[in-house]
């Protein structure tokens, strides 16, 4: 199954659940967790479905496309649905089989795994699934979110795209993934992956990217201030990305580690109390 | 009455392997099952019951469980539950009401009128359990549990999807959250996803042993390990307990790795299998990891060939990302490392690892005479100071934190330091955890020793001490290390002078006094609990030579251990009389302003007594500082014990005339303070009465 399928089959199965099949998120995340469609709608207690294709960054992840399983720049296929059904394990499985997966023929287990963002003051408890010791999705019922406890519980399901395509064409590395007939992955990204890195880690600029976190952090804070809900949370998505540049360049201790995490948290936190303000 | 069959089947989607791993103990199974069936008339010596857990299903299996029990309720007295015409009262009718009893369920009306009445009511088995078994699913609240129907339903480690529960083959259909239990279980997952319908125990059993579940924990272990025990596996039991606990029927993988990556550290390698794909590594003919290993799968799975190059897939992949690590870490040397610590908390009020370092030397110049340290010694340990913490900041133990100190070593060596040094680095850490080994060099003791301490009493001064099972830092632990490693090097260290010592390098202002003492009195708890359980000493005679400190640890132990050796000996009893009978006067006295006055002896006995006593000091003084604790006793019992005793037989103390009288006790006290200061309090030894 060529990559570009693999996306229009995930689709089609999450659509038959009735989730809103959406379009990924225009500003640097690290997770498809930070997609407003995710993180903002697993507040409250309205129902909601949505899946969506989502590019993730994390640059601390980087090999100079050296290794087969890991990348700077990744996509994710992120499901939430909200509340979980009762037979939501059962349905995962069946969306593995409908990608031509015989799970009768592997060995597919849930491991735990409690997911947490420090950034996004989330938690959850649950597990990384493994196909034959791969890791494939990550799957969580959030329990809290901006740090408020959730009353009704979504199950957030993050498939690794590149691993599970690289098991359905049988191929050892990410760059060798068909992504259609003519194309393949190492077309499209190896040189993005191999500049990534060498960016990430060696040629950013560290004095204007600290300068840069001090910039979307204050502009936050005035958004949040002119009570601008979604622009506030654009930019502090921002920080976390500078963060993460900053984290893989090196030039952050350990001791200043928590504290922008800190920093970045205490936006978060602002934006969903407005957000929780506004929907009573 | 009737006895069945009782089965009970929770059934969940991926327990936490730490949850099924309950099934290990014993204690925790039984306190399980009886808060199931609790402290009622069911349970008896004679009740029969396992648990069994798998990742999927707790079950309770209870055999010949009595269809009902007989509850005693025990009410108000006789005077007050009947008139005088013997007719019952408001107060008995209350009773019964609240019991929901009938007059027919009273047992008998007893003689006695300040006897209580008691009922006796017929309570099924089938309702406790209907009854209890919220509280059952309630005792997994100490572990991080969820919601996940909603706020106010049910919590526990992971959504429960279906409830079992037979009594013989009829089923109870009791409530958990939303769900009413049946007859219907479900086999595997994967394999026989679909609903079964079971007949009774016995039926459920069969069923699941049919679709291969291997619903016991300890046998599902045992096939495990014994599977491994043929592969000549790398023992980890750790691993061993999560992989049982992550499979409902377990199958074997045989697979291998490019013979390349067996330059990493075995470490590594080890690391990196057990904490990724939980596989194991195997090891050849002279103990060292090979490039093969075990896999564990959960069920019996035809496509063996595909599943086994998946797993070496991901294997080769995981390390390589372990050899990107280690390539990158040989780019900067420990030293360059080290400067970068000054910016690493070590705790957020004790400063950075940086200043622990500066610490950790200054204290190895301070006590390197206590220590016994050559100029050689000395430097090493500071060198190893400098570069031991340094890993810290490595990509590999940032990776793997159970890493550290060992890497520490590896680079160490890659950049060709002094072997010595690089063992020191990683020794320092241990013991790591209960009954691991002691550090071997004595440079990695040393250090080991210091850096305890450092934490130890640093901690302290922060307002860390250990309170009731708080202890997060680990200091109970840490003191434990240090007192192994002083008694297996027989290093002679004031514990005073040390508290001294760091309290002064450390940050911070408190109470130095306070905190000294509540250190002593820390470690001394730990010591016990070492001369208890690790040397079987008897609390008496620990709590003997106590009395007499132990500033020095190691001088302690040797006192302790030499008399436990000679405490049968005919010396020591007369030593422990002459202890025994200077103690009881002299108890209240605690200080004499006058000296001793020979001039003021008037009996002969006292005179004789201060004869033997002066004869025996200075050599008594010797073997004291000799640690010649035997020969002490020996020489201090078979002089003195006689003397004391024709003393006491002839001589009052107690006399009118204060200056004698406090001349006797003087001497008395000065004999008892000899021994009693510098060897032990023998008036605690107990002595049995045969």
């Amino acid at each position: 199954m060529y990559f570009q399928d693999l996306i229009a089959k995930l689709d089609e199965f999450w659509k038959k659940q009735g989730c809103v099949i959406a379009q990924p998120y225009d500003i640097e995340v690290g997770a498809a967790t930070f997609h407003p469609m995710t993180f903002f709608k697993s507040l409250g207690n309205k129902s909601w479905r949505v899946a969506f294709t989502q590019a993730s960054r994390r640059p601390t992840d980087g090999r100079y496309a050296d290794n087969p399983l890991r990348m700077q720049r990744y996509y994710q296929y992120q499901v939430l649905i909200k509340p979980s059904p009762e037979n939501i394990q059962d349905i995962y499985l069946k969306s593995l089989q409908f990608l031509g997966i015989k799970t009768k023929n592997h060995d597919i287990r849930f491991v735990e795994d409690d997911w947490e963002s420090p950034t996004l003051g989330a938690s959850g408890l649950g597990w990384e699934v493994w196909l034959d010791s791969l890791e494939i999705t990550q799957y969580t019922y959030f329990q809290q979110m901006g740090g408020f406890q959730l009353k009704v519980i979504p199950c957030e399901l993050t498939y690794g795209l590149e691993r599970i395509c690289m098991f359905l064409q049988n191929t050892d590395d990410v760059f060798k993934i068909k992504w259609n007939k003519d194309i393949n992955y190492a077309d499209i990204h190896r040189n993005d992956e191999k500049e990534g890195s060498e960016y990430n880690f060696q040629k950013s600029n560290p004095d204007a990217l600290l300068k840069l976190f001090d910039i979307h952090e204050t502009e936050s804070k005035r958004l949040l201030g002119e009570k601008l809900i979604l622009p506030a949370y654009e930019n502090m998505l921002k920080t976390s990305h500078i963060f993460n540049l900053l984290d893989a360049r090196g030039v952050i201790s350990v001791n200043e580690r928590a504290a922008y995490i800190g920093r970045v948290r205490k936006l978060a936190t602002a934006c969903v109390e407005l957000y929780m303000k506004n929907e009573k | 009455m009737k006895n069945k069959d009782f089965v009970l089947e929770i059934g969940t989607e991926e327990l936490p392997p730490s949850v099924v791993n309950i099934a290990k103990e014993p204690s925790d199974v039984k306190t399980l099952v009886e808060t199931l069936i609790g402290d009622t008339g069911l349970v008896s010596e004679k009740l029969k019951y396992s648990l069994y857990i798998t990742p999927r299903r707790i079950i309770i299996h209870i055999k010949d469980l009595p269809d009902f029990y007989n509850k005693i309720e025990v009410g108000p007295p006789k005077r007050i539950a009947y008139d005088k015409e013997g007719n019952p009262t408001r107060a008995l009718e209350g009773f019964l009401k609240k019991t929901e009893a009938i007059k027919k369920d009273i047992t008998k009306i007893p003689e006695n009128d300040d006897e209580k009445i008691t009922v006796s009511k017929k309570i099924s088995a089938k309702n406790l359990i209907a009854e209890r078994i919220t509280r059952f699913v309630k005792s997994f609240e100490s572990f991080k549990t969820m919601i996940w129907e909603s706020e106010r339903g049910i919590k526990f480690p992971r959504p429960i999807r279906w409830v079992l529960a037979l009594y013989g083959d009829e089923a109870i259909p009791l409530r958990v959250g939303l769900l009413t239990a049946s007859n219907i279980t479900y086999g595997h997952r994967l394999f026989s996803p679909d609903a079964i319908k079971v007949k009774n125990p016995q039926d459920f059993f069969k069923k699941l042993k049919k679709d291969n579940i291997v619903y016991d924990f300890g046998r599902r272990r045992k096939i495990i390990e014994n599977q491994l025990k043929k592969n000549h596996w790398h023992i980890n039991l750790q691993l061993l307990d999560e992989v049982t606990g992550l499979v409902e029927c377990p199958a074997f993988i045989k697979g291998g790795y490019n013979k390349e990556y067996l330059k990493l550290p075995q470490e590594v390698l080890i690391a990196s299998m057990s904490k990724n794909q939980r596989v194991f590594p195997l090891e050849g003919k002279n103990n060292n990891v090979i490039n093969k290993f075990i896999a564990v799968t959960d069920g019996n799975i035809k496509n063996i060939k595909r599943i086994k190059q998946n797993y070496e897939q991901v294997l080769d992949a995981k390390l390589k990302d372990a050899l990107f690590f280690y390539n990158e870490d040989l780019k900067k040397s420990l030293a360059e490392r080290t400067k970068q610590l000054k910016d690493m908390i070590f705790h957020k009020k004790l400063g950075s690892y940086a200043d622990k370092i500066e610490r950790l030397k200054q204290l190895t110049i301070s006590f390197k005479e206590a220590l016994k340290l050559t100029n050689s010694d000395c430097d090493k340990i500071i060198r190893a100071c400098e570069l031991c913490k340094a890993d810290l900041l490595t990509q590999m133990v940032s990776e793997f934190p159970s890493l550290q100190g060992i890497m520490g070593k590896y680079y160490a060596l890659a950049e060709g330091i002094d072997k010595e040094i690089a063992q020191a680095i990683e020794e320092h850490y241990k013991p790591r955890f209960f009954n691991d080994k002691l550090p071997e060099t004595k440079i990695g003791s040393i250090l080991a020793l210091l850096d305890r301490f450092d934490s130890v009493i640093c901690h302290f001064k922060t307002g860390h001490q250990p309170k009731g099972n708080w202890d997060l830092y680990a200091l109970r632990r840490q003191s434990i290390g240090i007192i192994n490693i002083i008694l297996k090097n027989k290093i002679g260290l004031s514990l005073s002078d040390m508290f001294d010592e760091v309290f002064r390098l450390a940050p911070g202002d408190a109470d130095e006094k306070k905190l000294k003492d509540e250190f002593m009195e820390f470690i001394k708890e730990r010591l016990i609990a070492a001369m208890k359980l690790d040397y079987k000493f008897k609390h008496d005679l620990i709590d003997s030579v106590l009395s007499s400190g132990f500033d020095n640890i190691y001088r302690f132990y040797l006192r302790l251990s030499i008399l436990n050796n000679i405490n049968d000996e005919f010396y020591f009893k007369q030593a422990r009389c002459v202890v025994e009978r200077t103690n009881n006067i002299t108890k209240n006295i605690s200080h004499f302003i006058d000296k001793m006055d020979t001039a003021l002896f008037q009996l002969e006995e006292e005179k004789q007594l201060y004869e033997k006593y002066k004869s025996i000091q200075d050599k008594m003084k010797a073997y004291i500082q000799q640690d010649k604790y035997q020969d002490a006793t020996k020489l201090y019992g078979n002089t003195l014990s006689d003397m004391t005793n024709s003393f006491f037989n002839k001589v009052m103390v107690n006399v009118e005339d204060k200056k004698l009288r406090n001349n006797r006790l003087k001497l008395l006290k000065e004999m008892n303070g000899l021994y009693v200061e510098n060897i032990a309090d023998l008036s605690k030894i107990v002595v049995s009465h045969k």
